[in-house]
């Protein structure tokens, strides 16, 4: 017969499994109490079970999970982003909790660390009694903090009349402690005195009170007993893989000899620490365990808390500042030695910059996988057959991008889903297969991240658009559309091209919520669409937000960036054209008129032209336009910082960054810049 | 936990102070008026958990009550709590080399007093 | 072999006790015997006398002596959870059989 502990782990995993697919929605869609009662029930059963087989300590565990998701049920406790991050440590937690029935102090440590943390969000009723008891002053709730004390009495401390009891029992009374008692290596069992103490504690304790309230119980031993006490960070709990080392129970090496030798060997080492040799092989596994997840091929990963992964963005840009004016002044200098360290330095820095990023960068696939499923339902409903393909899962993107994007992403299939794919019928009649295919893709695209999500269905009809939009008021009646500036149309604000609203994609947004998303992302998106044959969009996105590297360029004093990776090339342009008032009209470029933008009269920006001005060729999207400057400064990186509300609308400024001397340069938009470009070009 | 203390002290009111503190928390008190009246108690009793004692008393003081205390092998190990003021600091080196830790300063309020005790017994 | 286990039911197991209570064993424990300590009736249980339980159930691996904990009353059980030592309790000593 199978062990009824085997059949629970088994069950377990895949309750687990089910918490980790709820969370992994509840992540992008909180409300979904589908999923929140899936959780629930995950929690449920697995606390129950738990308690049947001996798991006493992964029932209570799971107990608070439970609470936590009636909570959310019940609307108590709102499933935030960082939340869901907590539980899903707490499903991992939960797997780790599997292995043994008593977990030792590291497990027990990981389990209050994680239950003080879910403690914070809960409503204060819900709340185990530690916790309650100290909301008597204010509502607000009181920080659980986790401490480890080391205690080593002094030899002579049972003869002084000092006994560790005493100290326990406050300990206890401070908050919920976790207790490790082991000999010191002074114990030597030939040579026992029992009127000595040898013994060694080490305490976890969770509590609202203060190191001063907890270094209050030693008073009186404090100047011969060695006590230390540690205050631990939730996010450090996680990382203190070696925490029987730490203990000085064992040495390293002397762990991985036990694991390779005789279970005799065991009792050897108990003989040197710990109680009983039980303990010992018990603590031996989970360090092992430990160590096996450190070193094994599969790389291990952490969660870090995004706050953290911003603040060292935050350090890098301002590296990167400090970097660019040193840079400055050691060219002004002329000193070679000085060049020579900037230049060193800037290499470090790049480096350290592209590490950041790449810290940040996750594949786009974690947001696939959710589609696949929303496809499968949605087109259920529908009616419709359609197959999901997707391409280039493994393209990394900034987390914040990645963020964000999930949202018009779900509009977008849903919109090619409703408007795009038509029903078999229809599809049987044009000849097409029954079964429609959407295709949703990403890739790297001239140092952007292009997504293209492609369906095969009837197309766009430029001549409903353009008459609905006509209806909308959104063009005027006379107006003469190229296609290519119709299709846009259906981005406008409260533009729909469904004839009835449908239950899918109507849901009181339009595309129009697509694109400022985009927008905020600094994306472009372009739709291609042949009627009969199925739409195209494509979304280009810059991999990340927070730096760029950039071109400086000035007009007058002021200074521009101008987004590297969309620079061409920089030509010198003398003035010569008919067009002196406006502030756009064509240069030649390779051959090719294309239209161009002098930043001073865009911006209004005193003093006189030079004879000579630079002219950059950028290229937004599929074409080119050049902006007119002063003069070309040279690369620089940038960190861009969200203007402030005064600028936070002015067209063709994307964001500021402050310079090595103070000074502040904005950063153009190119893509405003460009249809500013685009529109004077048709006016003229 | 319920514990036998035995308190030492010449003035009656501290006594009673402390006495009453200690009750209220669950304890029993054994008062003694100074070392020789507490040695004949340590005597007549062969348990108490912890010694309360002030330093200045007559014939005989705290330290040396306790040093004739610690002689006793029932008494060897009981941990003291000794009471003394400001001006006593000279005491403390005296009263480590005979194995006294806890010191108590004089006035204190009775919360500090339990507090402690606690911490001892 | 197991013929005559030893059998303790002390009242009090402190500092005060200990050094009796080691002396005793160590003239009459032989190797193989097992002791077996009846925590009924323990009234007083302090660091020390915790320390010598833990120093009996190591000490009684090498020497193949096993030692059993039996009937530890409430006040007994909270000071071995005090101290995390709630595993000294229990048959799992039992490794020489």
């Amino acid at each position: 017969m199978t062990d009824p502990i085997n059949t629970f782990r088994a069950e377990a995993k895949e309750h687990l499994d089910a918490l980790e697919q709820a969370l992994l929605d509840l992540e992008l869609e909180p409300d979904n109490a589908g999923q929140i009662a899936a959780a629930f029930r995950a929690m449920h059963t697995i606390k129950g079970s738990a308690g049947m087989v001996g798991f006493d300590h992964l029932s209570y565990f799971t107990h608070h999970l439970e609470n936590l998701f009636e909570s959310v049920r019940n609307g108590k406790v709102a499933l935030t982003p960082e939340l869901c991050q907590w539980v899903l440590q707490a499903a991992d937690h939960i797997g780790d909790l599997l292995l043994n029935t008593e977990p030792g102090a590291e497990l027990t440590l990981i389990s209050e660390t994680i239950l003080a943390k879910l403690a914070d969000v809960m409503p204060a009723n819900m709340v185990a009694a530690p916790v309650a008891a100290t909301q008597k002053k204010s509502t607000k709730t009181v920080k659980v903090q986790l401490y480890r004390i080391d205690i080593k009495p002094h030899q002579q401390s049972f003869c002084e009349g000092l006994d560790i009891f005493p100290v326990l029992r406050e300990l206890n009374e401070l908050g919920s402690c976790h207790t490790t008692c082991f000999f010191s290596d002074t114990f030597v069992a030939d040579n026992f005195d029992p009127e000595s103490c040898y013994l060694h504690l080490q305490v976890l304790l969770s509590t609202t009170k203060n190191k001063d309230a907890i270094a209050d119980a030693f008073i009186f031993v404090n100047e011969d007993w060695s006590v230390q006490i540690v205050k631990i960070e939730p996010e450090e709990a996680h990382r203190l893989g070696d925490l029987l080392v730490a203990q000085g129970v064992v040495e390293a090496k002397v762990v991985d000899e036990i694991l390779q030798s005789q279970p005799k060997t065991g009792e050897l080492l108990s003989g040197s620490g710990l109680v009983k040799p039980e303990q010992v092989q018990r603590a031996l596994a989970e360090q092992q365990y430990i160590r096996n997840q450190a070193g094994s091929s599969e790389e291990q990963s952490i969660r870090v808390p995004q706050h953290k992964l911003d603040a060292l963005m935050d350090q890098v840009g301002e590296l990167v500042i400090l970097q660019a004016s040193l840079d400055q002044l050691a060219l002004s200098s002329g000193n070679d030695r000085l060049a020579e360290l900037a230049e060193e330095l800037n290499r470090l820095s790049n480096g350290l910059r592209d590490i950041a990023f790449d810290i940040r960068m996750l594949p786009i696939g974690s947001t696939f996988a959710r589609f696949r499923r929303l496809v499968r339902d949605l087109s259920r409903d529908l009616g419709k057959e359609v197959l999901l393909e997707t391409n280039g899962a493994e393209t990394e993107l900034d987390k914040v991008v990645l963020d964000k994007l999930a949202d018009p992403l779900v509009h977008m299939l849903r919109n090619s889903l409703d408007h795009g794919i038509e029903n078999p019928e229809q599809r049987r009649l044009a000849g097409k297969p029954e079964k429609g295919v959407i295709s949703l893709s990403a890739s790297h695209y001239q140092g952007q991240i292009l997504i293209e999500i492609t369906d095969d269905g009837k197309g766009l009809d430029p001549e409903k658009i353009l008459a609905k939009a006509t209806e909308r008021g959104l063009v005027a009646e006379d107006a003469v559309l190229d296609v290519s500036d119709i299709y846009p149309l259906i981005f406008a604000a409260g533009f729909s091209t469904a004839d009835k609203v449908s239950d899918v994609s109507g849901r009181g947004v339009g595309m129009d919520v697509v694109r400022s998303a985009i927008d905020a992302l600094q994306g472009q998106i372009h739709i291609e669409s042949e009627p009969g044959k199925g739409t195209r969009f494509r979304i280009l996105l810059p991999m990340t937000l927070s730096i760029i590297d950039g071109l400086m360029v000035a007009v007058s004093e002021q200074r521009f960036i101008v987004p590297l990776n969309m620079v061409e090339e920089c030509i010198e342009t003398i003035e010569t054209e008919a067009h002196p008032r406006s502030d756009t009209c064509l240069i030649q470029h390779r051959g090719q008129l294309i239209p161009r933008l002098r930043l001073r009269d865009k911006f209004s920006l005193p003093g006189k032209r030079p004879a000579i001005e630079q002219t950059v060729i950028v290229r937004v999207g599929d074409e080119a336009i050049g902006i007119t400057v002063d003069e070309v400064i040279g690369n620089h990186q940038t960190v861009i910082r969200n203007l402030g509300r005064l600028y936070r609308d002015a067209p063709g400024v994307m964001g500021a960054t402050i310079l090595g001397d103070g000074g502040i340069a904005m950063i153009l938009d190119l893509l405003s810049l460009a249809v500013t470009a685009r529109k004077r070009d048709m006016n003229n | 936990m319920s514990k036998t203390i035995l308190v030492v002290d010449d003035s009656a009111s501290v006594r009673q102070v402390v006495s009453l503190a200690l009750k209220s928390a669950g304890h029993q008190v054994i008062e003694a008026v100074d070392g020789v009246d507490a040695l004949k108690k340590l005597d007549d009793n062969k348990k108490v958990h912890l010694i309360v004692s002030d330093v200045n008393m007559p014939n005989m003081d705290g330290l040396s009550f306790v040093k004739a205390a610690k002689a006793k092998a029932e008494y060897r190990f009981t941990p003291v709590l000794m009471l003394t003021t400001e001006s006593g600091e000279d005491k403390k080196a005296e009263g480590k080399a005979i194995g006294v830790k806890a010191w108590l300063v004089k006035p204190f309020k009775p919360e500090l007093l339990l507090s402690a005790v606690t911490k001892l017994a | 072999m197991q013929t005559d286990d030893i059998r303790l039911a002390p009242a009090s197991l402190t500092i005060f006790d200990v050094r009796q209570l080691e002396d005793t064993l160590q003239t009459s424990l032989s190797n193989n015997q097992h002791l077996i300590i009846d925590l009924q009736q323990l009234a007083e249980l302090d660091a020390a006398g915790m320390q010598w339980l833990m120093s009996l159930a190591q000490r009684g691996l090498i020497r193949e002596q096993r030692l059993q904990l039996l009937e530890p009353n409430a006040f007994c059980l909270e000071q071995l959870s005090l101290m995390g030592l709630t595993e000294l309790i229990g048959g799992e000593n039992d490794r020489s059989n």
